[in-house]
């Protein structure tokens, strides 16, 4: 009897494992078809609208979201944020249904349908204080030494002798990319302090004397020093108005990224974010963002 | 004592649930049932530290151990694979650690078995019971509120106002781990000193020994494997946490100037870069080899542990 249930014990094992040692041979296959099945699945249910990615973009999507959940009884989104790149991965694999970026998807991801809602400007902010409290705007140049670590000290830039520390968003922040694209050329940033969501910067900014960070002018705020820069003669603020006509040059399109065209609740969501009624009265209303509309230039690469 | 009381009866116990009536399929399933999550337990590790190993070793590959090992700049985005600071960062800190926190844990745990009142122990053990269980993210929250501007002060009165430094770096993660880890370390020292027979304390006192040499030369020396064990337990802890070093070690992916500079470790190097690592790319299978590479230190210190502490035979 021993001998029996143990052999019966033996042969389930041996099965199991058999069975999970199979599975084993080709695992990163293994997961891409998973994600994939998911991917296939979730636009026709009817569950929450997944979205995730650009921390910038987040507080037009939150918007988005009171009144598109307010008009359709049911629906459902669901909105994260951790960054452009995280978006555009998070799509591709079918994590989620939109990809929030602040960058044009990379030249690979052929699959990914763009959708342009918004567009937004990017500054240079740093901590208010009685060192920089001259300062308003700064040279282009200037700018980018400081952030590629050849100015140190707030003092070289005519304020007072304050060590300058430079506060870096995460690589995959699009707003990284596009302020390192427009500004110092390319992904020259020193390499410092890491913070991995722009609401969290903000509050970083507040507390350490001397920081220095970027952002997405939805997140400027009355306590940060936010800098307009010098072009030749002129001085440029980021605003609305200098933005669409072109002539502050440090912003992007927010895009809404989906896998293949935009299907079920999805596609829903993304023609009400696109509706004109949404992007003439909501939109605008929102800080930071301006309508895709109203651009007088256009781009189609960061 | 105690083993040769409890012996004998447990042997009578086994024996009675031999005799039991056995072999009806219930009992059948339920053995089988058993048994096969004992087995999925032992098969997903393997299959675990198999993966790990497999990816890391590719990465590994891809990349160069050298590199993973020695190269001074960690950037996945520009092809920079240098795990140094990552390393560096990982090590100082749970050294720092070990020496801060688990230094007066050992002495605390020699006051409390040796020295402190009775009624007072009970309710230390109970205390350090909830510290140990404190959730990381809890610790890292209240460091990064009240810790690190601390120590950025402290950083500014040693460097001068005038000098690059903060709060964030590897003496704040150091200091927040040495708290994270005293408890359990505590703990682990007190089982140990507690196996100290007692018999050899009563022999040292009879030969005229105050109860402070008693613990230190007789007590502690006899512990000394158990309290060494407790160390290392607690290094292995702080070189694994994750969430609260991230939270007050900065980021910054270089090998910093001093302690008060912004750095990273492996761990929280994982959790930044794999938002954005795609299966797949030399810069996931580098960060699995970073994985793996602290995977094999903990190995090591659980392998040196155990060495350490197979019984001594009295």
């Amino acid at each position: 009897m021993l001998v029996r249930s143990e052999l019966i014990s033996l042969a389930f094992f041996l099965a199991l494992g058999a069975a999970l040692g199979c599975d084993k041979t080709p695992p990163p296959e293994g997961t891409a078809g998973t994600a994939s099945t998911q991917a296939a699945l979730a636009p026709v249910s009817d569950g929450p609208i997944r979205v995730s990615g650009s921390s910038a973009l987040q507080p037009l999507v939150n918007a988005a979201k009171e009144k598109f959940e307010a008009q359709n009884k049911g629906a459902s989104v669901e909105v994260s944020a951790g960054g452009s790149k995280k978006g555009l991965v998070d799509v591709a694999s079918g994590a989620v249904q939109i990809g929030d970026s602040d960058i044009f998807a990379a030249p690979d991801q052929k699959n990914l349908v763009d959708h342009k809602v918004a567009v937004v400007g990017f500054a240079a902010m740093a901590n208010k204080g009685p060192y920089n409290a001259k300062i308003t705007s700064l040279g282009m140049d200037q700018i980018a030494k400081i952030f590629t670590g050849d100015i140190k000290n707030w003092k070289d830039v005519g304020g007072g002798s304050q060590p300058i520390v430079v506060i870096n968003r995460a690589p995959a922040s699009g707003t990284r990319t596009v302020f390192g694209n427009v500004v110092l050329g390319g992904d020259k940033f020193v390499e410092s302090q890491t913070e991995d969501n722009s609401g969290a910067l903000v509050a970083k900014l507040k507390q350490t004397q001397g920081a220095i960070s970027y952002l997405a002018l939805s997140f400027k705020d009355d306590d940060l020093l936010t800098l307009s820069i010098k072009i030749g003669p002129d001085t440029m603020d980021p605003t609305a108005e200098t933005i669409t006509q072109g002539k502050y040059p440090v912003w992007s399109y927010e895009h809404m990224y989906t896998k293949g065209e935009a299907t079920g609740g999805a596609k829903r969501f993304l023609d009400f974010v696109l509706s004109p009624d949404f992007q003439t009265t909501t939109l605008p209303s929102v800080k930071g963002f301006i309508p895709i509309t109203a651009m007088k230039v256009q781009r189609d690469k960061d | 004592m105690q083993q040769v009381l409890v012996q004998p009866q447990e042997d009578t116990l086994q024996r009675r649930v031999r005799l039991a009536p056995r072999s009806r399929w219930p009992d059948v399933l339920v053995r089988l049932f058993v048994k096969a999550c004992g087995g999925f337990v032992l098969l997903t590790t393997i299959l675990l530290i198999g993966f790990l190993a497999r990816t890391g070793l590719a990465g590994m590959g891809e990349v160069g151990i050298w590199s993973l090992l020695f190269g001074p700049r960690w950037k996945p985005e520009s092809q920079l694979y240098g795990g140094l600071p990552l390393i560096l960062g990982t090590f100082v800190s749970a050294l720092g650690a070990a020496a801060m926190g688990a230094t007066p844990a050992v002495l605390a745990a020699v006051w409390l078995t040796e020295f402190a009142p009775k009624p007072l122990r009970g309710f230390y053990r109970r205390l350090m019971e909830i510290a140990a269980a404190i959730p990381s993210v809890v610790y890292g929250w209240l460091a990064l509120t009240h810790l690190v501007p601390v120590m950025g002060a402290f950083a500014h009165a040693i460097y001068g106002d005038d000098s690059n430094v903060g709060g964030e770096g590897l003496a704040s993660s150091a200091v927040l781990l040495s708290v994270m880890i005293a408890p359990t370390v505590l703990l682990l020292s007190v089982d140990a000193l507690s196996r100290v027979p007692y018999n050899l304390r009563e022999a040292s006192a009879a030969l005229g020994a105050s109860p402070w040499q008693t613990g230190f030369r007789v007590v502690m020396p006899y512990a000394w494997r158990g309290l060494l064990v407790a160390v290392f337990f607690g290094f292995a802890r702080a070189a694994g946490e994750t969430m609260a070093v991230q939270m007050v070690i900065g980021g910054a992916r270089v090998i910093p100037a001093n302690l008060f500079r912004p750095t990273t470790t492996i761990s929280s190097q994982i959790v930044m870069d794999m938002q954005n690592a795609r299966p797949g790319t030399p810069a996931d299978d580098a960060l699995f080899s970073m994985a793996l590479i602290l995977l094999i230190v903990s190995i090591a210190v659980v392998l040196v542990t155990r060495m350490l502490s197979r019984p001594v035979r009295a």
